[in-house]
């Protein structure tokens, strides 16, 4: 899921200086940690009760979208409790921020939130961490099911570099050398050969180096036409 | 002869080689390069010029080797995968032949994080074995990455960092295999105080014939002081100090004399060493320490190319 | 008295009744001096071995057989003749108690644990003229001090069956059971994995496409999970969203200062606490909770919204929550409103969350003090309600 954090307050405080009435919206789609109804509602408690403070008058309301990332619901949900509103600040990753701009004509949409990176929920371990770095070729098929783009810092494709030392990154003591994960359990695997294999220069067109980068929207499964 | 540069000719030779390393400055003065310069020449066969070491910007490699031409030594200009794409790098590489160079180091670089500019954007383009085989490439197929023909090829001899102390230590001598199927001609160690472990390593390298494939030069890092020495085996990443050496640099009643004592034996352990063919000695901002060393491993004088 | 419950070793005739009693192992009898003796560590204060000693040598400060029948005087004065004694953890909502009982005049008793009630108290009710008494237990499986709905059933049977070879109707008393545990409204689930992920009891399931499905028999209403759930999906029956929040706000409206205290059922026995009314005057808000893990941090900030000076969160110490994680939810969930709080301009030390039990005499009552006082020193808030102009 996309991985996002609150702004602090302060700062969404001051792109809404001088609204008078705010919408506040959620995002029940693929937020980590979740930002929804709840969420919405806390922020919206929080703009008035600052707002009162500082001798301004401001109405909040609140809602959730099921996706913010879908202009069809997006719109479908949010037009309807638009008025009056004269701005809105969106609980979703950049997406869900882009897309209401899209579909909100009348008033500015102000992020709620930083986007961070696509990750999985370690909930034992109480953290959230990169998984994918959505660079468009996956090469998790080579390297133990663990992607080196997204968890070595250096996005190494031919094993670790010097600074793997007793299994963790020279960047962050507390992070895992990706590479040694992957020796790892490649090495369970029967399959450390693998690691010996030269892997080949990237082509980094399919990530964000080749330009904005869009796709036709399959309704159905395999249902598209296929990349080159 | 792949570049026909001094390193090349001497290992040919079958010559015990000495590299040296010298930091070009956070500034644009060439006269903190040709100090340093004058520190090594004689002592040294060749020396390494740093790439933005640590992530720290600096005069660049490129410039800082043609000053060291002029000077009259030899450079190994380093380049890192960290600040440059494989445009810029072939750029580069291009210009630095054109200009005289003909050893390039190459390495996967520090991260930016370790540096005075962590909020920059870091490259990695390329990894340090993929950069082997891109000039490789340029220099024996006369093209560049995407496969288009060049007229004139750059002359590179071509080394690679090793370092027998990071983990998974298993993999230390196939990522070493690695590099010499990219077309690595020789590699200098990170810098060697467990000789036991560099031993261990070594092994695994004759082993597999690897030494017969490559030239191994040995790291080789005086410590300056006990706070040095404690902070390369507590700080540095991939790096292994032995408690008797943190003992030995505590009771020296002179701590500069026993770390250069260290180097010096450190030097001729590795001279006896199967299959290291040199040593690369990195006395970082201590270059005089250089020549003391050198002699006091019985190294001096360096033979001269015919 | 230091500790709640005390056995005099002098009176005690090692029947070792009360060993088999306690569900929580805490008595022993030592061998040597023949006397019950008491780890206070291991007790858990349901003193459910008072009623059981048959020599009344067990001592508890909560639960005064005196204190219960003066209790009950009181309210017969208004001519009630209906008593319902249920359990604090499974009190069913006001309504739900008329609905279950049939009767819309009567005297509630709420009480920690059912299964402490002494005999003799349903026996003195009986005798002071009242006619039914309806007793509303959890469910077994359900009790909170493990053996309390069982001790209760048992002697309730026995009561049943003394007061009808005495010449009572058999329904004089009667046994209901409640359980409060928490419910998903699948329409409003997104399927975050919150309450999954948080459930001490393992009580939640995952079903597809992601919605929330919680075991009846397996959740014991602690309501960790309701204030983290963001599709505020799921309630905790009689602690819903709506009426505690309707209850924030009319206790902020009450009282002056405007002093709201949000607590742990279970760190406080105060209505049978002599000390409480003292020390818990009509000027605190009061808004108890299942379980300290329940506090919602929307209820805090409304009441911040709504004028409050203070709020304090009573939860248990950590080691003893009764309902696992409950009390640690609490003191993050503390935390991060602390930071929240600051970030709108609200002074965070205008909420504080203090730990209270039972196990010490007067906790409670000494942490409402110590918050009143704090709050007098901070002084007058700058009131959202007014703003500064």
């Amino acid at each position: 899921m996309i991985v996002t954090e609150e702004k602090p307050l302060e700062e969404i405080m001051s792109f809404l200086s001088g609204h008078k009435k705010i919408l506040i919206a959620g995002c029940d789609g693929c937020d980590q940690p979740p930002r929804g109804l709840r969420e919405a509602k806390s922020l919206a408690l929080l703009i008035e009760m600052a707002s009162k403070l500082k001798g301004e008058e401001v109405e909040t309301t609140y809602t959730t979208v099921i996706k913010q990332c879908d202009d069809k619901i997006a719109h479908s949900t949010l037009s309807p409790v638009m008025e009056g509103v004269d701005a809105v600040v969106s609980l979703s990753c950049g997406i869900g921020v882009q897309v209401l701009s899209d579909v909100l004509e009348d008033a500015p949409v102000f992020p709620g939130q930083n986007t961070m990176f696509m990750g999985s929920e370690e909930r034992e371990m109480g953290t959230v961490s990169e998984r994918c770095a959505a660079c468009g070729n996956c090469i998790l098929d080579q390297t133990a099911g663990i992607c080196p783009i997204a968890r070595c810092s250096k996005s190494l494709l031919n094993g670790p570099c010097g600074g793997s030392q007793d299994g963790k990154c020279e960047v962050d003591k507390e992070l895992d050398c990706a590479w040694q994960l992957i020796h790892d359990r490649l090495k369970a695997l029967g399959r450390l050969d693998q690691m010996d294999e030269i892997m080949p220069i990237n082509d980094w067109s399919t990530s964000t180096h080749g330009g904005t980068r869009r796709t036709p929207k399959e309704m159905m499964f395999m249902d598209r036409p296929r990349r080159d | 002869m792949k570049a026909e540069s001094n390193l090349e000719k001497l290992l040919e030779k079958g010559e015990f080689v000495v590299t040296g390393e010298c930091g070009p400055p956070q500034s644009a003065d060439p006269e903190v390069i040709r100090k340093k310069i004058d520190l090594l020449k004689g002592s040294v066969d060749a020396a390494n010029i740093t790439d933005n070491q640590t992530a720290i910007a600096r005069l660049c490699s490129m410039a800082a080797g043609v000053i060291m031409l002029g000077e009259g030594l030899e450079p190994i200009m380093q380049m890192t995968c960290r600040d440059r794409n494989r445009l810029a790098i072939q750029s580069d590489i291009l210009g630095a032949a054109s200009l005289g160079i003909k050893n390039l180091l190459c390495l996967t670089g520090d991260h930016q994080t370790f540096g005075n500019h962590p909020g920059s954007k870091n490259v990695f383009d390329l990894d340090s074995i993929q950069l082997i085989q891109l000039v490789k490439v340029m220099r024996d197929e006369k093209k560049f990455q995407c496969g288009d023909d060049m007229d004139v090829e750059p002359r590179i001899f071509i080394g690679a960092a090793a370092n027998p102390f990071g983990d998974p230590f298993e993999f230390r001598v196939a990522r070493l295999a690695k590099k010499i199927a990219a077309g690595v001609d020789f590699i200098q160690t990170q810098g060697v105080y467990d000789i036991e472990r560099f031993e261990k390593w070594m092994d695994g390298v004759c082993e597999r014939g690897l030494d017969k494939k490559v030239h191994i030069l040995g790291g080789v890092i005086p410590f300056k002081s006990l706070g040095a020495a404690k902070y390369i085996k507590f700080r540095v990443p991939g790096m292994s100090v032995p408690d008797e050496i943190i003992e030995r640099m505590k009771k020296a009643s002179d701590a500069k004399k026993e770390g250069v004592q260290i180097a010096i034996e450190t030097v001729e352990a590795l001279k006896e060493m199967k299959g290291v063919h040199g040593v690369h000695i990195m006395a970082i901002e201590w270059e005089e320490k250089v020549p003391e060393i050198a002699e006091g491993a019985g190294l001096l004088p360096r033979p001269g190319v015919a | 008295m230091d500790f709640p419950i005390d056995i005099h070793a002098d009176d005690c005739g090692e029947c070792r009744i009360c060993p088999a009693a306690c569900p929580y192992e805490a008595i022993e009898i030592d061998t040597e001096r023949n006397v019950a003796v008491l780890d206070q560590e291991k007790c858990m204060i349901c003193g459910i071995c008072a009623p059981a000693c048959p020599i009344d040598a067990i001592d508890t400060y909560y639960y005064d057989p005196n204190a219960l029948k003066g209790y009950l005087e009181s309210k017969m004065t208004d001519g009630a003749d209906t008593l319902v004694i249920y359990c604090r953890g499974s009190a069913p909502s006001d309504e739900e108690l008329v609905e279950m009982v049939g009767v819309e005049e009567f005297i509630p008793m709420a009480i920690p644990c059912i299964g402490r009630m002494p005999l003799d108290t349903y026996m003195d009710a009986v005798n002071m003229g009242i006619e039914r008494i309806f007793v509303i237990a959890c469910e077994e499986n359900f009790c909170r001090f493990t053996e309390g709905a069982e001790t209760n059933t048992t002697k309730m049977l026995t009561a049943q069956m003394m007061l009808e070879d005495i010449g009572y109707p058999e329904d004089t008393v009667t046994l209901l059971r409640n359980t409060l545990v928490a419910e998903v409204d699948r329409d409003a689930c997104i399927g975050c994995g919150n309450c999954f992920a948080l459930c001490p009891f393992d009580a939640v399931t995952m079903e597809s496409p992601g919605i929330s499905n919680i075991d009846p028999e397996k959740c014991r209403g602690c309501g960790i999970c309701v204030p983290y759930c963001t599709g505020m999906a799921i309630e905790l029956k009689k602690s819903e969203y709506e009426p505690l929040s309707k209850k924030v706000e009319a206790e902020v409206e009450r009282t002056e200062p405007k002093l709201v205290v949000f607590g742990c059922q279970w760190s406080e026995f105060r209505l049978l606490d002599n000390i409480y009314e003292e020390h818990l005057p009509e000027d605190i808000g009061f808004i108890e909770l299942p379980c300290s893990g329940r506090i919602d941090p929307l209820h805090v900030l409304e009441a911040f919204k709504n004028g409050a000076e203070g709020v304090l969160i009573v939860a248990c110490p950590e080691d003893l929550c009764r309902l696992e994680e409950g009390s640690k939810h609490a003191h993050r969930r503390a935390e991060s409103l602390k930071a929240l709080l600051e970030e709108a301009g609200i002074d965070p030390e205008r909420l504080q969350l203090t730990e209270a039990t039972p196990r010490i005499i007067g906790s409670f009552a000494n942490a409402l003090e110590h918050f009143k006082q704090n709050m007098k020193e901070l002084g007058t808030a700058k009131k959202v309600e007014e703003g500064t102009g």
